[in-house]
């Protein structure tokens, strides 16, 4: 669902949503300056995200998510009437002590970001949520702490894990697939715990598998199969967080910068091209600034296919992602493109960014 | 298409109503009340024995 008709939803609910919120306190934040973002963790690179909690500022569930395909594939009317009345059977439980208390996570706030301190807050703008992510990436690769094979792969998707969800009912399996499907999940099987700990919605689970170690080999879900609970031990490969960073703010900071701007080609074109469907294909966009590879002959319109004699990898089709992962300022790439079917190479310098 | 345009026409109106009417502390449409302060929302929340539904909105 587009995320403004999704907010039209909230603003102006009706029927059950109306009904289930009426038993809530709606609170609605739209600048993160004063907000805990060490309790209220999510993804940074989302269009919007909602939390149940109580007072006491224990969090009962979230509700979220995202995939590379979509900001908004996990947002229904249906998933959130779940959610909701989840959260008010939390909430009767948390009344009654049946609920654990977990313990407040460190207290980390938006200004404890210098880039954002000094951009945002500094100058009285309100600070947003893809903010965070493009300051974390200038924060560790300022104090030289950036693994770029760790911790860019942030929020994993499930798809990449095998599962498919059907999104209206939150957690229901929808299909199982590759390492999933071997390690036994089926169809219509019902997620409840990851590594042991509860999930209520989608948002939970992406984000305890965010939780979950990037070097871990295995990864186990619990499941209802009818009435039964079934456990699965899912064997993670070790791309198993590998999401597409291209579309995460968090990467635009990352140095160095690629010298083009383009747009990766789908199947089709890539046939059409003579280019492995796997392979590397970017058509160069435009530029905005004068950059090395412009002035190396790259043109808008060129489809760049190869990068130093690599032209394909296990973590990204996009070659632009490729330069970044593996490259640092000052040093030279060469790039071989297709212009209306001539190869041509370029040779340039990498700066660290753009401007 | 139909069902899109009502629903956006509706946000629309219940924006509109948002930005003539109410503090800044909260807003309402539809019947649905939404503050806009977390410390009241808390404070709400304990006196009424309610849980929160907190809703961050990350586009500008």
């Amino acid at each position: 669902m587009p995320c403004r008709e999704f907010h039209g939803q909230l603003a102006n609910p009706k029927g059950k949503t109306a009904k289930l919120l009426k038993d809530y306190v709606c609170i609605l934040i739209d600048d993160l300056t004063g907000v805990d973002i060490g309790l209220f963790e999510f993804d940074p690179d989302s269009t919007l995200y909602c939390f149940i909690l109580n007072a006491d500022e224990q969090i009962y569930l979230r509700y979220g998510g995202r995939d590379d395909s979509s900001a908004e594939k996990y947002f229904n009317e249906d998933s959130l009437e779940e959610a909701l009345e989840k959260g008010l059977a939390l909430h009767k439980q948390y009344g009654a002590s049946e609920l654990e208390k977990t313990e407040r996570p460190k207290p980390f706030f938006p200004r404890d970001y210098p880039e954002i301190a000094k951009d945002e807050i500094a100058k009285k703008k309100c600070v947003h949520c893809h903010h965070l992510g493009q300051a974390r990436t200038i924060l560790l690769q300022g104090q030289g702490k950036l693994d770029k094979m760790k911790d860019l792969w942030v929020y994993p998707a499930v798809e990449r894990l095998g599962i498919s969800l059907d999104v209206k009912t939150g957690l229901v399996v929808d299909d199982a697939d590759g390492a999933a499907k071997d390690a036994g999940l089926k169809k219509k099987d019902v997620i409840t715990k990851l590594e042991g700990h509860p999930v209520h919605t989608f948002g939970d689970l992406q984000y305890l598998l965010d939780k979950h170690p990037a070097a871990s080999e295995t990864l186990k879900l619990t499941m209802l199969r009818k009435d039964e609970q079934v456990e699965i031990e899912i064997k993670l490969d070790k791309w198993w967080r590998v999401t597409d960073i291209a579309r995460r703010a968090g990467t635009h900071a990352l140095e160095p910068f690629p010298e083009f701007w383009g747009k990766p080609l789908d199947k089709g074109d890539k046939r059409k091209l003579g280019i492995d469907e796997n392979q590397f294909g970017l058509e160069v966009t435009k530029f905005w600034v004068k950059t090395n590879a412009q002035s190396a002959g790259l043109q808008p319109g060129d489809v760049v296919y190869e990068v130093d004699g690599t032209t394909d990898c296990e973590y990204t089709g996009n070659p632009v992602v490729w330069i970044r992962l593996n490259r640092k300022p000052g040093d030279s790439v060469t790039v071989k493109a297709l212009r209306n079917g001539k190869k041509l190479e370029f040779s340039f310098k990498l700066k660290a960014r753009p401007w | 298409m139909k069902r899109v345009a009502t629903t956006l026409l509706l946000f629309a109106l219940a924006v509109a109503g948002l930005v003539a009417t109410t503090p800044t502390d909260h807003v309402s449409a539809g019947g649905q009340e939404w503050l806009t302060d977390y410390q009241a929302g808390l404070e709400r929340a304990r006196a009424e024995n309610k849980p929160i539904f907190l809703e961050f909105r990350c586009v500008p």
